[in-house]
């Protein structure tokens, strides 16, 4: 079950579109997204769909560059020079886990972002936090003595990161009788943890080491090397160096969780970084999430030849 | 004897009235010292520690204490509640809540309060250099005000003392 606190989401808004939130009373339970763009109805994004904020007689609320304005004002604690880099990576992470995208021109300096102006699009991604949802998958990933090498594949938003964080707590923590074992979490996007000002705000386990804002491939090294983990998780493989991170954390003996974009194993193992962890057999376990109808939906389990357990 | 009496009461008044005034002005020069002390604090709370507005509003209050840091605290605490004011409203909406409706002192004028309204319209915007720059650029006009007070302030004081005087004085002697 989610919890949202949904007076801390009215409060990042500017002030036109809290009211009308206020008096639409949208389900937070169940929403996932609130997409705000320039010039555009404001979108209210569910499991199964989405509808727009309305103003009287039915219409779509269009939201002004005042709104975003104030908006972004009130995500950034009327600080937005404080939340430069994480601007340049094109979101922020704000109270409750939440992540408030963002997307205008971008500003270059040589090759490197050097920040966003004229920002024209905000999306406010609600942190799904339920407990529970990996208890259908733990078995396949956790016995009594064996912790499998697992990567969670799916499209995005099908809830990839959900799984992983409720697999993260249920290791951390322990279940049916089997302890809990020492993880380490590389949050690069503070998406996992939701951490703000350094406390994370979704429940990873009463076990659990997190690197906030950290790049994986230096925070998986910094973790085996400090923190002694048994279990490393990660969201998101993807570059290069993030593939030599995970070869050096398994040859350390320590156990991986990750995630990453795909549709099927055959469409992930045909990723060319994916490829030599596929001749080393390394992930012992795939977990393939379904399409974009329903999130959490599990397509199936897959061993390390790639066949379905 | 009650003549006498009541001039001298007059006279120990009007003193009284221009040694309040004198102390005011001592009072300003502190207060535009804890201006600094702010600012300066707030500078490297930004350039060293990134902080955001609410959290260096917080720290800064704590070491500042009185009405200043009350103001700050407030502006902090308005910030977080985001209730649909920018800063400039919340600045002032702090400024009027402390100064006008509770002075506890008295000594804060309005002089002070203006730059703290600058600052509130001067800060939230655009990069880390340019909220530097605008604390320094407040930084110097506070810097300026001082000077000049410190210039003016012996004799400003000895102004006052002696109309103060003069003053009862003047009444005691149209009273006699």
């Amino acid at each position: 079950m989610r919890t949202i606190d949904r007076e801390s989401i009215q409060n990042l808004f500017a002030g036109n579109i809290r009211k009308l939130l206020i008096e639409a009373g949208p389900d937070y339970e169940k929403l996932y997204e609130i997409r705000l763009r320039v010039g555009r109805p404001l979108f209210l994004v569910y499991a199964g769909g989405e509808r727009f904020l309305q103003i009287k007689r039915g219409e779509p609320y269009f939201v002004t560059r005042q709104d975003l304005k104030e908006t972004l004002e009130y995500v950034c604690g009327y600080s937005l020079y404080a939340y430069e880099d994480e601007i340049r990576q094109g979101y922020i992470s704000v109270q409750g886990g939440h992540r408030v995208g963002v997307t205008g021109k971008v500003l270059l300096n040589g090759d490197r972002i050097r920040g966003m102006k004229y920002i024209s699009c905000i999306n406010v991604r609600l942190s799904h936090q339920i407990p529970g949802c990996a208890d259908a998958v733990m078995p396949y990933i956790q016995s009594r003595n064996h912790i499998s090498h697992t990567l969670i594949i799916s499209p995005p938003r099908c809830g990839k990161t959900t799984l992983l964080r409720d697999v993260i707590r249920q290791l951390s923590n322990g279940r049916e009788g089997i302890p809990g074992v020492t993880v380490g979490v590389v949050d690069e996007r503070s998406e996992l943890a939701g951490s703000w000002q350094g406390v994370p705000q979704n429940d990873l386990g009463m076990r659990t080491d997190i690197l906030d804002a950290c790049p994986k491939a230096e925070g998986m090294q910094m973790l085996v090397r400090s923190m002694s983990p048994d279990v490393v998780a990660v969201d998101e493989l993807g570059r290069e160096e993030d593939f030599r991170a995970v070869e050096s954390v398994i040859h350390c003996g320590c156990r991986l969780i990750a995630t990453a974009h795909g549709n099927s194993v055959e469409d992930i193992l045909n990723q060319p970084f994916f490829q030599k962890l596929k001749k080393m057999e390394i992930f012992e376990k795939y977990i393939v999430l379904g399409d974009r109808k329903q999130i959490g939906i599990i397509k199936g389990i897959y061993d390390e030849k790639g066949q379905k357990c | 004897m009650l003549k006498m009496a009541a001039s001298l009461l007059l006279i120990l008044g009007g003193a009284g009235i221009g040694y309040a005034r004198s102390r005011e002005i001592t009072e300003r020069e502190k207060n535009l010292e804890i201006l600094l002390q702010i600012l300066f604090f707030l500078k490297g709370e930004i350039r060293c520690g990134n902080s955001s507005l609410p959290d260096a509003f917080r720290e800064i209050a704590a070491k500042i204490s009185g009405f200043f840091g009350t103001i700050l605290r407030d502006a902090a605490q308005e910030m977080e509640d985001t209730g649909g004011k920018n800063l400039e409203e919340i600045m002032e909406f702090c400024i009027q809540r402390n100064f006008y409706q509770g002075n506890p002192g008295g000594s804060q004028r309005k002089e002070e309060m203006e730059i703290l309204r600058t600052l509130g319209r001067r800060l939230g915007y655009l990069d880390r250099e340019m909220q530097i720059k605008q604390i320094e650029l407040l930084e110097t006009d506070v810097e300026e005000q001082r000077r000049q007070l410190r210039e003016k302030m012996p004799e400003q004081k000895k102004i006052c003392q002696s109309l103060g005087i003069m003053g009862g004085i003047l009444l005691a002697v149209l009273f006699w």
